[in-house]
């Protein structure tokens, strides 16, 4: 370990908690419990935590199955390769993410 | 330094083993904890590519590496997200590496780093998403692991085989 990498690390470090700020201060402007659904930028859906259901997605790109039930949603079903989004398991704080990039789907609480 | 023959074979070697290497890291460990993030083991082969051969022939690697990995295993989806991310990855290690003030560790870690940062940017883009950003910080502490964990038998392997 040389001194230099030791600066490398230390920066990253810092960069991490800059953006872990950052997205925290611009959370602040939320606080409703709502389930937004972007697909390939635009808003495919926006959904409320508070009320269970089931929701299916269907794109070009493929299909998701989104659960919403005791004030959480998770990815049940994908028929995408790598299963991130099923994986991630459940949200429910403001902020937090499931995304599948295969599908080029973000599942966000705001 | 070595000859041209020599470079291409070993590149080939080197080619094949980030394949198998990938394959296994897809077997053992899907995501070791965190979605979405991985150990990076084909990285060692970049790693050793850089310091072994050169900028050339690990460009050659990344890409190569890139365009089969994702045929045979994680889809052609994933192609634009693991391009940025090598993209990225093998410029900085090679702009940190010129200035020799870092260790293999030292670029071993920024590869890690940037790979992950790439791949961020792409899908960033790609899904016109900033809430993505969240997953900033997991990716670059993350980085800074894999990048340690991969330089340990990197720094062996280069002593020596160098």
């Amino acid at each position: 370990m040389k001194k230099a990498d030791l600066i490398l690390i230390a920066a990253v470090m810092i960069m991490a908690a800059v953006i872990f700020f950052i997205c925290k201060i611009s959370n602040l402007d939320y606080s409703e419990n709502n389930v937004i659904v972007r697909y390939n930028g635009e808003i495919y859906g926006q959904y409320v935590l508070y009320i269970n259901n089931e929701y299916d997605i269907k794109t070009e790109l493929g299909y998701n199955k989104l659960v919403v039930s005791d004030n959480k949603c998770y990815v049940l079903e994908s028929d995408c390769e790598n299963k991130i989004c099923i994986n991630t398991g459940a949200i429910k704080e403001t902020g937090e993410v499931i995304c599948c990039l295969p599908h080029q789907l973000v599942i966000y609480v705001e | 330094m070595l000859n041209n023959n020599k470079k291409i074979a070993t590149l080939g070697i080197l080619v094949s083993l980030s394949l198998i290497l990938g394959y296994i890291e897809f077997l053992v460990f899907p995501d070791i904890m965190i979605p979405g993030v991985k150990i990076g083991l084909s990285n060692l082969c970049v790693l050793l590519s850089l310091y072994l051969l050169d900028v050339k022939s690990t460009i050659c690697l990344g890409v190569l590496k890139v365009i089969l990995s994702s045929i045979l295993f994680s889809g052609i989806n994933a192609l634009v997200y693991g391009l940025m991310g090598i993209v990225l990855s093998m410029l900085v290690m090679s702009l940190l590496k010129k200035t020799k003030r870092f260790s293999i560790i030292g670029i071993s870690i920024a590869g890690a780093v940037f790979h992950n940062i790439g791949q961020l940017i792409a899908a960033i883009v790609i899904t016109e998403t900033m809430r993505l950003l969240y997953y900033g910080p997991i990716l670059l502490i993350s980085g800074i692991f894999c990048g340690f964990i991969i330089a340990l038998p990197g720094k062996i392997i280069y002593n020596t085989f160098k």
